[in-house]
């Protein structure tokens, strides 16, 4: 939450001018995170987690894992019979530490009280974002050729891949960003400054 | 083939329960007999619940306090249910309510199984 105030100070500050009217970038709210850790606990025994542990689903004939839901955080972890968990629909790093941590809990308390927290690793952050005027995706996927995958025939937005930092950007002509890729917030703000100039190049008359 | 036989904990099939050890106690039929006349009420009330014999519509409104899904079979833990059985008559269970749901299983003809 206060990463996001901060952020969101930090675009109002961050507006660019341009020659006509003013335009704005809105600060990348995250909308997801996924992240994965290790309980250290071979062979658990998923039959009896999901019978123990509330809100699981153990389906072995569709998907080897257990999924568990907790509501606060709010998010669905993938429990495996290997130890390892994935935790995904956290809104922020701290959010999603503390939802791992959850699951580590219900684990333990379901007869595996060697079950550790360790190997916590966020894998992927997604972030949204829009700028206020409609962008020319057309010449921007002819000028950045390098970066970007636009076929509009099989969907709407530019994928623009961006090197530094490793962040996949898909624009919309909308002027609305998704960014995905991300291992940090602080990549995806990076990539969102970079992309600003590109967009006000490339701004529709 | 075999049917479910959670129906024999409905107000059916504990009454159907109390007839079975009465009629029990006076020798009037074997185990085995007792066995083919469960398997009977399983199959009934599977049939009867799929036909249009069975036509009360209940509504169920409540806030889903936790749920699970394990071997096939869902369970819902409602807190605050209210249960309507179109509009005649309604129930509201103490704590939790809990919903069991499993896929149906289609009556098979008694002659082949």
């Amino acid at each position: 939450m206060e990463r996001g105030m901060k952020a969101s100070k930090a675009f109002s500050e961050g507006t660019v001018k341009s020659s006509t009217t003013e335009v704005t970038i809105k600060a990348a709210e995250i909308v997801n995170l996924v992240c994965t850790l290790d309980l250290g606990v071979r062979n658990l025994d998923l039959k009896q987690i999901a019978i123990k542990a509330r809100n699981a689903e153990y389906n072995p004939k569709r998907f080897q894992a257990v999924i568990m839901r907790v509501r606060e955080p709010k998010t669905t972890a993938l429990i495996f019979s290997s130890g390892k968990i994935v935790v995904t629909g956290a809104k922020s790093e701290e959010e999603s530490k503390r939802a791992a941590k959850k699951f580590v809990f219900i684990v333990r308390k379901c007869g595996y009280d060697e079950a550790k927290f360790s190997e916590f690793k966020v894998q992927n952050v997604v972030g949204t974002s829009a700028v206020n005027f409609p962008i020319r995706l057309e010449a921007l996927a002819q000028a950045h050729t390098k970066f970007c995958t636009y076929e509009p025939e099989l969907f709407p937005g530019l994928v623009y891949r961006m090197m530094e930092p490793k962040i996949v950007l898909l624009i919309f002509v909308s002027g609305k960003l998704v960014l995905t890729g991300g291992k940090t917030r602080k990549q995806i703000d990076e990539a969102l400054e970079k992309i600003k100039d590109v967009l006000v190049a490339f701004k529709k008359k | 083939m075999a049917h479910y036989q959670h129906y024999r904990a409905s107000t059916a099939g504990i009454a159907l329960g109390e007839a079975l050890s009465e009629l029990k106690e006076q020798n009037l039929f074997t185990e085995a007999e007792e066995d083919v006349i469960w398997r009977k009420f399983d199959r009934a009330m599977t049939e009867a619940l799929a036909s249009n014999v069975v036509d009360t519509h209940l509504t169920l409104k409540g806030s889903l306090h936790h749920y699970r899904f394990c071997d096939n079979v869902w369970q819902f833990f409602v807190k605050d249910a209210q249960v309507k059985f179109d509009k005649r008559s309604d129930f509201t269970p103490a704590g939790y309510l809990k919903v069991v749901a499993c896929d149906y299983v289609k009556p098979t003809n008694p002659k082949s199984s």
